[in-house]
């Protein structure tokens, strides 16, 4: 009974998740937990790399999407774009820069919970996306909504129907305002790989701007304003005019300079992880420690964060 | 041959580590505002450091001490050693922190402070208190400033590792952020910021009446404070107003400070009583429009402020005197030329 009270109440995981089950918990915190130096300078070094994307990136791409949303009617076409991808950015950065922080400090006293992300944005499909982005609720959704539904046992059509009933739920899980976006995204799982070519990165680009023309509903407040911004992207596209407007939206030249070069440190990450990961561990006590500590100067230098900035929750607390 | 390893790895993360604290050091003193030609109100109180001590008269208040008295004049005319430790907005009780913090370097004949500060009884900005506290040296007075000072907003921590302040000016930083990385400049005459602009005084904002003329709890506590710590120490404290047309000098604000002179033994100057007789004349003497006195202001009333500390607290004309006149004398003809530009 205490064993499950503090699993329940573990705080790290409380308000970003990963959901995780008690019986992995159980084994990991209370069978064959031990503190040790790996533990501490890779869960150190997580946590500060989980920091610095929410401080430096996610809170850097939040002021302009804020600063569009916040103007339906003057940020439109191409600044809806705009919106739409950076949100992407802020969104994902945000999230499992939290979980990193989350698994990092985890690991620092020697508990190991479940992987969340699995670099989303490299999908080929919208189906293997949801495989690879929060990943305890997908499997949640699957063990306690798809699954009990029937799955893909009961033919073609009633795997359709599954599937959107499921994101529908997710939608629902979200808030009343997202059952479009759960309609859609299920729709797109529905589709599996129908819709993939033979180039991988022609699959993931698609992937990964269709992901982010759907998160528009997370972005404006209403489904109405969302779909009208949606629509704009393709009936008012001017590139020229949001270039020339990008440094009046809240960033100078110098921060989006340090966003960009963020989010290609982000991308590097996602795309060479385990190679990085290994050289990390092959690392000796005094290189681990110049990583951690370079990582730390990083997050005081270009993190966003005291007077004159808004200390954001973390976005996702509040489903 | 366990051990030797297990030294080697201590030392080299120490190693490590020491470049990383160096590294940090670089990185918040390149971020920190230098205030040498931008702002240079908040490199003011540092300079002090480099000054200190043999000042028979120590001036202490905010701008209207910087800006209205002139130190150098004041040994032209009498011999009298001054030092004017003001800053932007300085308040009442960093006032008082800057005179403790002064007496741990020398005590003074006489402590002249200027009274506008007893209008504000809660932190102004945290602007303002940047520009008084980040150059102070630590001590026991910095930590008092600043739990004094803080803003809502602010937070003591930022205080001991400015790099948490201002980490964003990475984008902001100038010519410079480079050149006064490890050197300053003297801005100062003995604390007196020099401007010969000239900027006559035209229509005054509008005499407010207010709901309350009476000076904060908290203004009086610390000018008690600031009173008893000259006593302990045998200094005279001397109050003043310095001849600022603005803001408003409210005549209730004048009787309280009367009162509490009289109740307490002290003199106390309003100089915007005597402005004729000192000669100010606010379509040349200002460089503000009557908010504070230019050079010339300033050299007329340090000129008659001179004669009256003097006089009435009889302190010594150095201008003869061999350990100290050589340096003023010198520095006075460098003011003069500054002065003549």
């Amino acid at each position: 009974m205490l064993r499950y009270g503090l699993f329940v109440t573990y705080l790290p995981h409380i308000f970003l998740g990963p959901i995780e089950r008690y019986d992995t918990f159980r084994r990991s915190a209370f069978e064959n937990r031990r503190i040790t130096w790996d533990g501490i300078s890779s869960g150190g070094a997580r946590a500060l790399w989980g920091l610095f994307k929410k401080l430096a990136i996610a809170a850097r791409a939040g002021v302009i999407v804020s600063a569009i949303s916040a103007d339906p009617e003057q940020f439109r076409g191409a600044y809806a774009l705009a919106a739409m991808l950076l949100y992407s950015v802020q969104l994902y950065a945000d999230f499992s820069g939290g979980i990193d922080i989350v698994l990092g400090v985890s690991r620092m006293l020697g508990i190991g919970l479940s992987e969340n992300f699995n670099a989303p944005y490299f999908s080929q499909t919208v189906q293997e996306f949801w495989r690879r982005w929060h990943i305890t609720l997908g499997s949640w959704l699957r063990e306690y909504v798809y699954f009990p539904l029937g799955g893909s046992r009961k033919g073609k059509a009633r795997k359709l129907l599954n599937c959107v009933v499921t994101f529908l739920v997710s939608g629902l899980w979200h808030g009343v305002h997202y059952l479009l976006w759960g309609l859609m995204n299920g729709l797109f799982v529905a589709l599996g790989d129908r819709c993939k070519t033979r180039f991988r990165w022609l699959n993931q680009l698609c992937t990964f701007l269709l992901i982010s023309v759907l998160w528009s509903f997370f972005v404006w407040p209403d489904t109405l304003t969302a779909m009208n911004m949606i629509g704009s992207v393709f009936t008012e596209f001017h590139w020229s005019a949001f270039l020339s407007g990008a440094a009046s939206l809240g960033l100078n030249v110098g921060e989006w300079a340090v966003l960009a070069v963020s989010v290609l440190l982000l991308w590097v990450y996602d795309a060479f992880r385990e190679p990085i990961s290994r050289r990390f561990h092959a690392l000796c006590p005094a290189g681990r420690v110049a990583v951690i500590g370079a990582a730390a100067l990083a997050v005081l230098i270009f993190g966003m964060y005291g007077i004159g900035f808004n200390a954001e929750e973390f976005i996702y607390s509040r489903f | 041959m366990k051990r030797a390893n297990h030294l080697k790895t201590v030392l080299s993360v120490t190693a490590v580590i020491a470049v990383l604290l160096l590294l940090l050091t670089l990185a918040t003193l390149l971020l920190q505002p230098k205030y040498m030609t931008d702002l240079v109100e908040g490199s003011m109180i540092s300079q002090y450091y480099r000054e200190a001590g043999g000042h028979d008269v120590i001036f202490v208040g905010d701008c209207e001490v910087y800006a209205n008295f002139t130190p150098m004049e004041m040994y032209r005319q009498a011999g009298i050693t001054a030092y004017a430790r003001g800053s932007s907005q300085q308040l009442i009780w960093q006032s008082y922190y800057i005179l403790e913090e002064t007496f741990q370097y020398e005590i003074p004949q006489v402590v002249v402070l200027n009274v506008n500060a007893m209008r504000y009884d809660e932190p102004v900005s945290e602007a303002y208190n940047r520009l008084t506290i980040d150059k102070m040296r630590w001590s026991s007075a910095k930590v008092g400033i600043i739990l004094a000072s803080m803003t809502e907003e602010e937070s003591f921590l930022s205080y001991v590792f400015p790099i948490l302040r201002y980490h964003s000016r990475f984008d902001e930083l100038t010519a410079e952020d480079f050149t006064y990385l490890f050197q300053v400049k003297d801005n100062t005459w003995n604390g007196h910021l020099m401007n010969k602009e000239i900027n006559p005084v035209g229509t005054l904002p509008t005499k407010r009446i207010l709901s309350s003329y009476d000076f904060g709890d908290i203004c009086w506590e610390y000018l008690d404070k600031i009173l008893q710590l000259c006593q302990d120490n045998g200094v005279e404290l001397v109050l003043i107003k310095a001849p600022s047309l603005y803001p408003y000098w409210y005549d209730e604000y004048d009787a309280q400070i009367e009162q509490y002179a009289a109740d307490n033994g002290l003199d106390f100057y309003n100089f915007l009583d005597v402005t004729e007789e000192i000669g100010i004349d606010y379509t040349q003497d200002t460089y503000d429009a009557g908010l504070h006195l230019n050079l010339t202001g300033a050299t007329k009333l340090s000129t008659y402020f001179a004669e009256i500390l003097s006089q009435e607290y009889g302190l010594a004309d150095h201008r003869d005197d061999p350990e100290i006149a050589p340096e003023y004398d010198e520095k006075l003809r460098l003011y003069d030329i500054e002065a003549a530009k």
